[in-house]
């Protein structure tokens, strides 16, 4: 009894979250299947066909257990999903972790996609999911880094609520689930978008400050990857070690700086299309290696430049208004 | 948003899998089904395979074919019906489905397509069991469901091999077969049909005829078939040709009668126009006051399983005291036993008989019937009758010198005999004289009734073969027999078996001497008793197995289970008791699958680890035992102080053991054969 309480009180503690497991559409159709053999083989008094439909059931009831097992086997770890540019995908970053023997198959990630209308239909919640994202295959007793592209809705601050992962594996019979709950907010930055020529840089006064600026000479560091790095600066083994992105940074001695202003977008109507202009602005003026600052109607950011300078100049954007 | 979902179309390997599995649940249907079935149905597979291999287009890529796909299926439906009849029966449905399946996969696009297709393959397998239900077919089921289901895999699956994605498949048919079994043996089984049988629901390979002709016995394969045959097929010469099962009989405590005392009584012949012999009809045949049946002697007691024949007949030992009690049975006023239904399924029923008896001694209402002749037939036999009338005192003397008769001429015992024209009795008395049971009963009869003793022919079974490794006797359909009976006053109806008195072998040995030696062993190796032998007890052995095939799974129903149920000590089992141990059974296998796959790390499948493990056996042996708290370091220094000699050997193995297990160094290769080379002894 004491044994049977032990083993009871590890398996609770394997249990991070439950998994839940329903029949498919086509479990659905198996069943009715099953049923039909049946029915046949009583009419037939075919004691044969009851064998068969008897096995049957067992294909089913196994599939059941080797169903909630492939997803009752996987652990994952959350990494944190960087800032990401409206109208592109959030990369979240999961480990996921298969200590079992199998290996784990056919995962699907899916996010809810609009969180309000409850209805009174107990699985219509499940319409409303999204899948976005496949997980093949996590070997026996592997580790697995994945990026969950989440794609993004306004510019701001993106909640990331739930994840329903799932899988259908092996016979699509039954589908078992369970959910991950993120609780991160990640920033959107404003869509980098626009068509007006960028103010002209000015020449530094003091002629001093600028020392180091971005650029392919001298290996300078490291920031954390963002979309458009190059792929032959993402350091590889350092991914390796810790599971983070990086892309190794370069320095170059040279540059000018620049103000970007909200005047230098005045004539555009749209709030979005303003703020677009000025992260495009911002994006290339980092490219570039410039100095730059940024003269936003409420407050302004000091000339500089950087990786941090960079995210302080969008999170203004991106926060603007609210 | 998003509630439509993009349509899945399963992967190409996926289709060319399910092809290959339909196609092979189908083959076995090509033997019972018209050509036209498996033409289709392989016609339809080609397209997808020129599809896959040439590009050819399929019926979803263009509005013709879509149409022409379509219509051919109509007109395939037109056809099942036009071959079956307007009623779909069983080979009608079976074709229906074949051809659908195959029709089906030409168009398979989406996923629900696939499982569709699927699922019509699972309908298929179940279609088998309507014609074969013997070891093999549930053989190739488990096969077939093993495909089916890899199939299922390999739409969710394909980056595997095949080969992992079919023994992924087994090992699940594998799990499911305890739920199986145990909702085989508890699942409360109803007794069918629930909404009525078609007429062809029934395959009966052969069975005794309810008339017999003498006459031109045509070719077995005769290509004409049709309404005028029936009648010429009713010979019992072309059962000798078959092999099929008629029954078994278990005898009680296995003590078997002798073989010259094993008539099986089966229908009755009485009326006759010279060439064909006929049952009295049921009218005639009730029961109007008890049978005088006055026995002697010991009975015998035993269970006969009836293969079915869509007969009313039940076959007994000459002649049942008691009858079945499991079912409902009458005996007729000729000592036919009855069902009062026609026997469609699998029957099972006790009963006992005597071999010494006096039926009707004093008085019987059929005398009349049993001495009526056709007119003006038979001149020849009728003189023949009234010669040894006057050249005999009485009755018996007369029976004895037509037996006399039939040893001293020239008669012999033929299974092909030569073919008999115009008054077929007078020809085989005197011209033929070569001929089986049936020519033999009917002028036997002949020649009683022409000198006015009652007559009338028994037919049913004569002998049977005994298995040794079950015990059971089983009366196959070439044992079929026919004999006569005579009423005598204050004896009754006597058994006479003229047969006997040309081939006594035929009721001494069986009809299996008589049969040519290729019957009996495969040619190749007919010449080699010793292999003759082998061949016998293999045969012996596989017919055993089939017999308890038959009885405890084949025609496993309602009775059988009841009878099982208390075998397995249930007392008075009804259906709330097989719920509850079925409950109980699903219970544990749900809990002992649950526990195979989600077991914790409990046994290791790590290699390394594996190979450690079997270092530590070899350690173990010597009375090296490694404690459960010791590390692997501290089991090693212990193990190098109590073997000196292997000190270096136990230490590279520890060392490799650790590096590959914690360190991550790709020295598992050293590790495993140093371990295989480690053989420590004192």
């Amino acid at each position: 009894m004491l044994m049977l309480r032990q083993y009871w009180q590890r398996w609770r503690q394997q249990q991070r979250y439950r998994v839940f497991i329903l029949p498919s559409r086509y479990g659905m159709s198996y069943a009715m299947l099953i049923l039909v053999m049946l029915l046949g083989a009583i009419n037939y008094n075919n004691s044969l066909g009851h064998l068969l439909s008897f096995l049957l059931v067992g294909v089913g009831h196994v599939a059941m257990h080797h169903s909630y097992r492939n997803v009752r086997q996987l652990d994952y770890q959350l990494g944190h999903a960087e800032p990401a540019f409206c109208k592109q995908n959030i990369l979240l970053p999961i480990t996921f972790i298969n200590q079992s023997q199998r290996p784990i198959r056919q995962l699907e990630m899916a996010y809810l996609a609009s969180p309000s209308a409850s209805s009174w239909w107990p699985f219509k919640k499940f319409s409303r999911y999204v899948a976005f994202y496949k997980a093949a295959l996590i070997a026996a007793d592997h580790n697995s880094l994945h990026l969950l592209p989440i794609p993004t809705q306004q510019r701001g601050w993106q909640e990331l609520g739930r994840l329903r992962l799932s899988s259908v594996y092996p016979v699509g019979l039954l589908f078992s689930w369970f959910f991950i709950d993120i609780n991160q907010r990640v920033l959107v930055y404003p869509k980098p978008i626009g068509n007006k020529p960028m103010p002209l840089p000015s020449a530094m006064e003091t002629g001093v400050a600028l020392q180091h600026q971005q650029g392919i000479d001298d290996f300078a560091g490291f920031h954390r990857y963002r979309e458009g790095d190059a792929r032959q600066h993402i350091a590889w083994k350092a991914l390796a070690r810790d599971g983070v992105l990086r892309t190794k940074q370069f320095s170059s001695p040279t540059g000018q700086s620049l103000m970007l202003q909200w005047q230098d977008v005045a004539d555009l109507q749209d709030t979005e299309a303003k703020l677009s202009q000025l992260s495009q602005w911002i994006l290339t003026a980092d490219a570039a290696g410039l100095q730059y600052g940024l003269v936003m109607p409420n407050h302004t950011i000091d000339i500089s430049h950087g990786e941090q300078h960079r995210h302080q100049c969008l999170q203004a954007l991106a926060l603007y208004g609210e | 948003m998003a509630s439509k979902k993009p349509v899945i179309a399963p992967s190409q390997t996926a289709i060319h899998w399910l092809m290959v599995t339909l196609t092979i649940i189908a083959i076995p249907h090509f033997f019972y089904q018209p050509l036209w079935v498996a033409l289709i149905f392989l016609l339809m597979m080609g397209w997808r395979v020129m599809h896959s291999w040439r590009g050819w287009l399929l019926p979803a890529d263009k509005r013709l074919l879509k149409v022409l796909h379509s219509i051919s299926a109509v007109l395939t439906i037109v056809l099942v019906f036009y071959s079956y009849g307007i009623t779909i029966g069983r080979d009608a449905g079976v074709a229906l489905l074949t051809t659908m399946a195959a029709f089906k996969i030409v168009e398979v696009k989406s996923l629900r397509d696939y499982y569709l297709s699927c699922f019509m393959g699972f309908f298929l397998v179940i279609t088998h069991f309507f014609f074969n239900q013997s070891i093999p077919i549930v053989i190739l089921m488990l096969l077939n469901v093993i495909l089916l289901t890899s199939c299922l895999i390999t739409a969710n699956e394909t980056d595997s091999s095949a080969k992992n994605r079919v023994k992924q498949a087994s090992v699940m048919v594998l799990q499911a077969t305890p739920l199986m079994l145990l909702l085989f043996v508890l699942f409360p089984r109803i007794s069918g049909p629930i909404w009525g049988l078609p007429n062809d629901a029934l395959d009966i390979p052969d069975s005794l005829p309810d008339s017999m002709t003498l006459g031109e016995v045509p070719p077995r394969n005769s290509a004409i078939s049709g309404m005028s045959d029936d009648i010429t097929i009713g010979n019992i010469s072309q059962l000798t040709q078959s092999d099929a099962i008629a029954f078994r009989v278990k005898f009680e405590n296995n003590q078997f009668p002798d073989r010259q005392n094993l008539y099986w009584r089966g229908p009755v012949l009485w009326h006759t126009d010279g060439k064909r012999w006929l049952p009295l009809n049921d009218n005639q045949k009730r029961l109007d006051k008890p049978l005088q049946i006055h026995v002697t002697g010991e009975s015998t007691s035993y269970s006969i399983t009836l293969e079915p024949h869509d007969r009313r007949w039940l076959f007994a030992l000459d002649f049942p005291t008691t009858y079945p009690t499991t079912m409902q049975t009458q005996l007729t006023a000729d000592g036919e036993l009855n069902s009062r239904e026609a026997i469609k399924q699998r029957v099972q029923y006790q009963l006992s008989s005597h071999n010494q008896y006096q039926f009707n001694p004093e008085m019987d209402g059929y005398l009349g019937y049993g001495l009526s002749l056709p007119d003006d037939r038979h001149p020849r036999s009728q003189r023949l009758a009234r010669d040894l009338v006057e050249k005999s005192e009485s009755s018996e003397a007369y029976i004895e010198s037509v037996l006399d008769y039939f040893r001293q001429q020239n008669f012999s015992y033929s299974l092909t005999p030569p073919a008999l024209r115009g008054d077929t009795i007078d020809q085989f008395l005197f011209e033929t004289r070569q001929g089986f049971c049936e020519h033999y009963a009917a002028s036997f009869t002949v020649l009683m009734r022409a000198a006015g003793i009652p007559a009338r022919i028994v037919t049913g079974y004569q002998g049977g073969d005994i298995n040794p490794v079950d015990q059971i006797l089983t009366v196959r359909q070439r044992d079929a027999h026919a004999w006569t009976e005579v009423w005598l006053p204050n004896k009754g109806w006597i058994r006479i078996d003229p047969t006997s008195a040309v081939s006594s072998n035929r009721v001494d040995f069986g009809i299996g001497d008589l049969l040519p030696a290729e019957r009996r062993s495969p040619r190749a190796i007919a010449n080699n008793d010793r292999l003759v032998e082998m061949w016998q007890s293999a045969k012996n052995n596989w017919d055993a197995l089939n017999s308890a095939w038959d009885m405890w799974v084949v025609s496993y129903g309602p009775e059988r289970q009841l009878d099982l149920l208390k075998k397995l000590g249930m007392h008075q089992p009804d259906w709330q008791k097989m719920i509850s141990w079925l409950a109980l059974g699903i219970a544990l296998i749900f809990s002992w699958i649950a526990w195979t796959t989600l077991r914790l790390k409990s046994v290791s499948q790590d290699k390394v680890q594996r190979i450690y493990q079997q270092f530590c056996a070899k350690l173990a042996r010597l009375d090296i035992v490694r404690q459960p708290n010791e590390g692997p370091e501290d089991f090693a220094l212990r193990a190098q102080q109590a073997l000196p000699a292997y000190q270096q050997q136990i230490a590279t193995i520890s060392e490799l053991y650790l590096h590959s297990r914690y360190r991550g160094d790709a020295v598992e290769e050293d590790f495993f054969d140093s371990v295989k080379q480690f053989k420590p002894h004192h």
